[in-house]
């Protein structure tokens, strides 16, 4: 018995290391995959289907974080360094076509660029879906404008830290399904693939050669 | 019955003509007597013979024989030789361009875009423009790929180990940029989706109207150039790249990664003709 608890102290400092170094470090190395359906309501062919089949990808590492859209129409990715040491809360580089170039924000420069997340309210559903084999509820996110998102989220994924996607600030879990309408056309995403494997710290490097743009 | 006896007596009867008549008979008589003394005159000029000269002959001789000039001759002839070999000319070059376009589309279908040209940039009509535009070796010196691009990795088309190489790190350029017989099997079957690993993380997959836009692209005509429409679909590409990086790239004020500014963008695109 005491030899139990002799054991047991060193197990629960290791547990509440764990915890806390979660809490300060954030979510554990995970990638999600997430495909895009946009439908302009249009008969015509339209730039915006170009973004059609497009994936976003969000790669989590602590609080090291990247979104990616990959689409025939462009490349971006937003970085979020989760350092408070450096001068740059987000960072926007557009990879792709003749002129990539890299936009940095401070917090308060990313709160402007997403103002439409100014005030964001959740309403939630006892509506379900399973996604990948997660259990997700469904929420009705208003924002600003009095606008509307749908959205599945799961309480078994932690959300990103705050602001890394303001629009999914108010769900306890992390989205994995959500869609958007705006006159005829509707915008919608849909995790299709979740992995836990470690994470290559060269995905969270903002590429150097990529000019900056101020304005 | 009246006694006509004396008839005979009557041609040895004269009578002097009215003297308001004499000169006009007189005249006609003299001029009659002219006539044949001058044809009597010339008749005697028919049996003699003069020499004509040398100049002289040759007008004569053409005149007779109604010959044309030499010249006029020669530039005839020397034109019906000139359009019976120009017509033969023809008729090779017409062969000769047969056998091209056959043998050029036979390299199309192993090919890309060079053959199977893809009409692309404003710069130019017709087809390939990717390539010709810019060249690949061009654009490996400009853009390097990154590690943003995550590994360097060359796009594949889901399913088959065509490889693709990047131009201008731009998804669909590069796309485009790849051999016709790799993706012509998409557009003749509806139901096959073309998705591309951009990566070990990202696909992207072409949507079926893009996807009938990109056919649009590769359309050519007998003479292995893309059509009209072709040409149209490149500039309207142009047109989406432009419209895209004024909406989401000045003055920051809109994000594709945001849904609500992507589904804005989506409904108040640019309208485009109907396919």
């Amino acid at each position: 018995m005491k030899k139990l608890g002799l054991l047991g102290i060193p197990l629960l400092i290791i547990c509440a290391t764990s915890i806390t170094h979660a809490q300060q470090h954030g979510v554990s190395d995970l990638t999600i995959a997430y495909a895009m359906k946009v439908t302009t309501g249009k008969k015509m062919v339209a730039a915006a289907d170009g973004y059609d089949g497009s994936s976003k990808t969000v790669f989590v590492s602590g609080k090291r974080a990247r979104i990616r859209l990959v689409s025939l129409m462009r490349m971006e990715s937003i970085y979020f360094p989760g350092n408070a040491g450096t001068n740059s809360f987000a960072t926007r580089v557009k990879e792709s076509g003749k002129n990539p170039y890299k936009r940095l924000h401070t917090k308060e420069e990313w709160k402007k660029a997403n103002h439409h997340y100014d005030s964001v309210s959740c309403v939630f559903f006892s509506d379900s879906v399973e996604i990948l084999g997660y259990l997700c509820r469904k929420a009705v996110i208003t924002v600003n404008e009095g606008e509307k998102i749908t959205a599945y989220y799961t309480r078994d994924l932690p959300n990103l830290p705050e602001n890394y996607d303001p629009a999914f600030n108010c769900l306890p879990g992390l989205v994995m399904q959500y869609e958007y309408s705006y006159k005829s056309a509707m915008v919608s995403c849909q995790a299709v693939s979740i992995n836990r494997d470690p994470i290559d710290s060269k995905i969270f490097s903002i590429p150097a050669s990529i000019p900056r743009k101020t304005r | 019955m009246a006694d006509i006896s004396n008839i005979d007596q009557l041609k040895d009867h004269q009578e002097q003509p009215p003297l308001s008549l004499y000169d006009r008979i007189m005249n006609t008589v003299k001029a009659q007597e002219d006539k044949d003394a001058l044809d009597l005159q010339l008749k005697d000029l028919g049996s003699m013979e003069i020499d004509p000269q040398e100049h002289q002959y040759a007008a004569i001789s053409r005149a007779i024989k109604k010959e044309k000039s030499p010249l006029r001759h020669m530039i005839i002839r020397i034109s019906a030789v000139a359009a019976v070999l120009f017509f033969f000319i023809a008729i090779w070059g017409i062969l000769q361009n047969r056998e091209m376009g056959s043998g050029v589309i036979k390299f199309a279908e192993q090919y890309r875009p060079a053959e199977k040209q893809v009409a692309s940039n404003k710069t130019y009509p017709a087809p390939v423009s990717i390539s010709e535009h810019r060249s690949l070796s061009a654009d490996k010196k400009k853009h390097v790929l990154t590690p943003s691009l995550i590994q360097q990795y060359q796009p594949t088309i889901s399913g088959t180990n065509e490889t693709m190489s990047w131009v201008e790190n731009d998804l669909f350029y590069t796309i485009l940029n790849c051999r016709y017989v790799a993706i012509a099997p998409y557009f003749e079957n509806e139901s096959r989706q073309l998705i591309v690993n951009v990566d070990q993380f990202s696909t992207a997959t072409v949507s079926d109207k893009m996807l009938q836009f990109m056919k649009t692209m590769y359309s050519t005509n007998k003479r292995s150039k893309p059509t009209r429409k072709a040409r149209r679909a490149s500039r309207k590409l142009e047109k989406w790249k432009k419209a895209d990086a004024l909406y989401f790239d000045q003055k920051n004020k809109h994000n594709p990664l945001d849904i609500i500014d992507i589904t804005r963008f989506a409904a108040g695109g640019i309208e485009e003709e109907e396919q």
